[in-house]
């Protein structure tokens, strides 16, 4: 089995001619490589102004957007993602 | 890794030579400098060019006009054929739509030959301060097309045969609002030439053309060749950003990076139609910020030269924001849809080197720029100005590393001259300039704090100056995080009208909360406004991203934020989990274990979380 990272807490492993994303933290497979992690993630949306004070001002247009690992709960990604596409 | 007929000790010095004088151009320009753009803040570059235009030796400042400035040579080999081009001519170029990205940045482009044969170029660029636009400085928010935004000269001799032609000098500073400043930065930029010219002959005396042109030639060689292996050693993959920057609606700009072997292609398909705005940059100006995020992640110890941009292909669909075509507008171009460019072509190339053990260490959150300010009016000496109100990409907080903090306050481009300075030379007076509280994107390692400021009118003939919003408009600027780090603080302009701030000041109450200076406020886009007295203008800059979870960084990191007045007491603990107690902000480690457990479950079972 060979591995590479892949970003934070995420790495790629290669084994029999396949390619997964698994979580670096627990070993948990996510996906195939290629294939949409975040998908297969846990994923949760909060006010902007989780991120802090001065986020208020994205109130009504944005979210934050955290994805975590399902099984351990580590942390892959956190952005702003645009509120419309929510809806 | 050298060609094997080059001493690499002589390689070593020559190369370092060349590029000293990249410097020593600079530092003329600084010097001898017509405006506080070039001499304080310097927005310029200086650059060394091979007979054919390929880059030999890139200044230090601005990767983008590095690459535009070898595309303006090409323009004036290919408009006077070498025939037509004597030594000690010396050329002027800025139109945008062959080589410039937008019309102030003017280029000052000088042959240099050695026994009467043309053995290289150099080439300079600053913004001058005016160029006759709608809008005085240049950037026109009003303009709809090319032909609102300034002199726009494809290509002419000021200088033949080492004399000034005064009817083309005059001609052009008189198309501006400020000749004088204008022919001041002109002159500076022959100054820098002609001291490239003064340096690259003399080597070439010293050390022969044979050697010299086997350096540079090496040098651009040696580039290519390391950076190709570089990229050999990261995975293949394909990455993907985008930017949403509003300018009368949402403007879209996408970018994919395909990474195949040793090769790199930036591929904009998807991005939206160019605007009637002038936010649309040339094609050239999206290939030199690619060229630029390359230089500043994966080849930023190499010399800088035409190897960086060999492995690299850029996809740009015409008519889009990102390969603008006539006469679409593009006077805003560099701090905009330029800026977006070089954020998107960091996010990638940082996703990118993210899939690599041996290159993860270089990542640094990117940042998708700032909001900028110019004014102009009459000043305190009762003379007409235009000039950039600070530089503010001087003071954005940096991305956060890997395995460091950002950089507070370091700046993404260009120097600050101090308050003092400015109030010295403009009817401005500052309430404040300072890092901004809970400015940078919270992570495990945060991003760099960014400045807040304010301004008021002081001693202006006028009663009012006018002044210009620019910069990257809407809440995707500044910095964004990476792999759970927190994005900073948006950029915001903020216009105070008829507030207090007079009143507060002879009661010898110094505002410093903007929250006490009461009037009308209106977040400013891309626009055209009055700064009045009892007005004031609030900016704040761009604040790095985080990298990593905010609840994994170090309390005692937190703590010394905390006691820098960077994050505040909520701040700690609401995104950090870190409960310090007062007096003293003592670091309470076992409440913040027991708050960042409890807080990390509340997430993942959504109990605080508005989960859809």
């Amino acid at each position: 089995m060979v591995k590479h990272p892949f970003r934070e807490n995420l790495e790629v492993e290669s084994a029999a001619d396949r390619q997964w994303l698994r979580c670096a933290n627990c070993g948990r497979r996510l996906c195939a490589l290629g294939q949409d992690w975040k998908a297969a993630a846990l994923r949760k949306v909060f006010s902007p102004a989780k991120a802090g004070p001065l986020m208020k001002i994205l109130e009504g247009r944005y979210l934050l957007e955290k994805i975590y690992c399902p099984s351990c709960g580590v942390l892959f990604n956190a952005e702003m993602i645009e509120e419309k596409h929510e809806a | 890794m050298l060609n094997g007929n080059i001493d690499p000790i002589t390689f070593e010095v020559l190369s370092h030579r060349l590029h000293q004088i990249t410097r020593e151009m600079g530092i003329a320009l600084e010097r001898t400098g017509g405006t506080v753009t070039t001499t304080q803040q310097h927005d310029y570059n200086a650059s060394l060019y091979r007979p054919d235009g390929e880059i030999m030796a890139a200044g230090e400042t601005y990767g983008h006009h590095v690459v535009c400035a070898g595309f303006a040579v090409k323009r004036i080999l290919e408009s006077f054929g070498e025939e037509e081009i004597f030594p000690d001519d010396i050329f002027l170029l800025n139109d945008p739509y062959l080589a410039a990205i937008h019309n102030p940045d003017v280029y000052i482009i000088s042959p240099i030959h050695y026994q009467n044969a043309l053995v290289g170029w150099s080439a300079t660029f600053v913004h001058v301060s005016d160029v006759g636009a709608i809008t005085p400085g240049g950037d026109s928010p009003d303009a709809t097309e090319i032909f609102q935004e300034g002199f726009r000269i494809p290509g002419i001799k000021l200088v033949e045969r080492g004399k000034l032609r005064k009817d083309v000098f005059n001609t052009i500073t008189h198309m501006t609002r400020q000749p004088d400043a204008v022919g001041l930065d002109l002159k500076c930029e022959i100054a820098a030439n002609n001291v490239a010219k003064a340096r690259l002959q003399a080597m070439y005396r010293q050390y022969g053309p044979e050697l010299m042109n086997s350096v540079s030639a090496e040098m651009i060689r040696y580039t290519e060749t390391v950076l190709r292996k570089r990229l050999g050693e990261i995975p293949d993959g394909e990455w993907r950003e985008t930017l949403t920057i509003e300018a009368d609606g949402p403007c879209r700009l996408v970018l994919a990076l395909r990474k195949q072997e040793d090769r790199l292609i930036f591929d904009f398909t998807g991005t939206d139609p160019q605007v009637r705005k002038g936010i649309n940059l040339p094609f050239h100006g999206t290939f030199g910020f690619c060229f630029g995020a390359i230089l500043y992640s994966i080849a930023y110890d190499l010399p800088k030269n035409q190897g960086v941009l060999k492995p690299m292909e850029v996809i740009a669909p015409k008519g889009t924001l990102v390969h603008v075509q006539f006469p679409g507008p593009i006077s805003m171009s560099t701090t905009s849809s330029g800026f977006g460019v070089g954020f998107l072509a960091s996010s990638v190339l940082m996703q990118m080197i993210a899939t690599s053990e041996k290159w993860r260490k270089e990542i640094v959150a990117p940042s998708a720029s700032h909001r900028n300010c110019r004014h102009s009016g009459v000043n305190q000496y009762h003379r007409y100005s235009a000039f950039i109100n600070m530089a503010h990409g001087a003071m954005d907080g940096n991305g956060a590393r890997i395995d460091r903090d950002g950089v507070d306050s370091g700046g993404s481009y260009m120097s600050c001259p101090n308050v003092e300075w400015m109030e010295l030379q403009y009817p401005l007076l500052y309430l404040f300039r300072r890092h901004a509280m809970d400015s940078p994107g919270a992570g495990k390692f945060r991003g760099g704090v960014g400045v807040e400021s304010a301004h008021t009118l002081h001693d202006a003939p006028e009663g009012k100056i006018r002044g210009v919003a620019y910069g990257v408009a809407g809440l995707e600027n500044s910095g964004h995080g990476m792999f759970g780090g927190y994005p900073g603080a948006p950029s915001v302009m903020l216009l105070m009208e008829k507030t207090k701030v007079n009143e507060l000041l002879a009661s010898n109450k110094p505002p410093t909360q903007i929250a006490s200076l009461g009037g009308q406020e209106r977040i400013l886009p891309y626009c055209n406004f009055e700064l009045n007295e009892s007005d004031v203008l609030y900016m704040r800059v761009a604040s790095g991203g985080g990298y990593g979870d905010p609840l994994e960084r170090d309390p005692a990191l937190v703590q010394k934020d905390v006691a820098n007045s960077i994050v505040s007491l909520d701040a700690a603990r609401d995104i950090y989990g870190v409960v310090l107690q007062e007096p003293g902000l003592q670091l309470d480690l076992a409440a913040t274990r027991q708050l960042r457990t409890k807080m990390r479950q509340q997430e993942i079972d959504g109990g605080e979380a508005s989960v859809p």
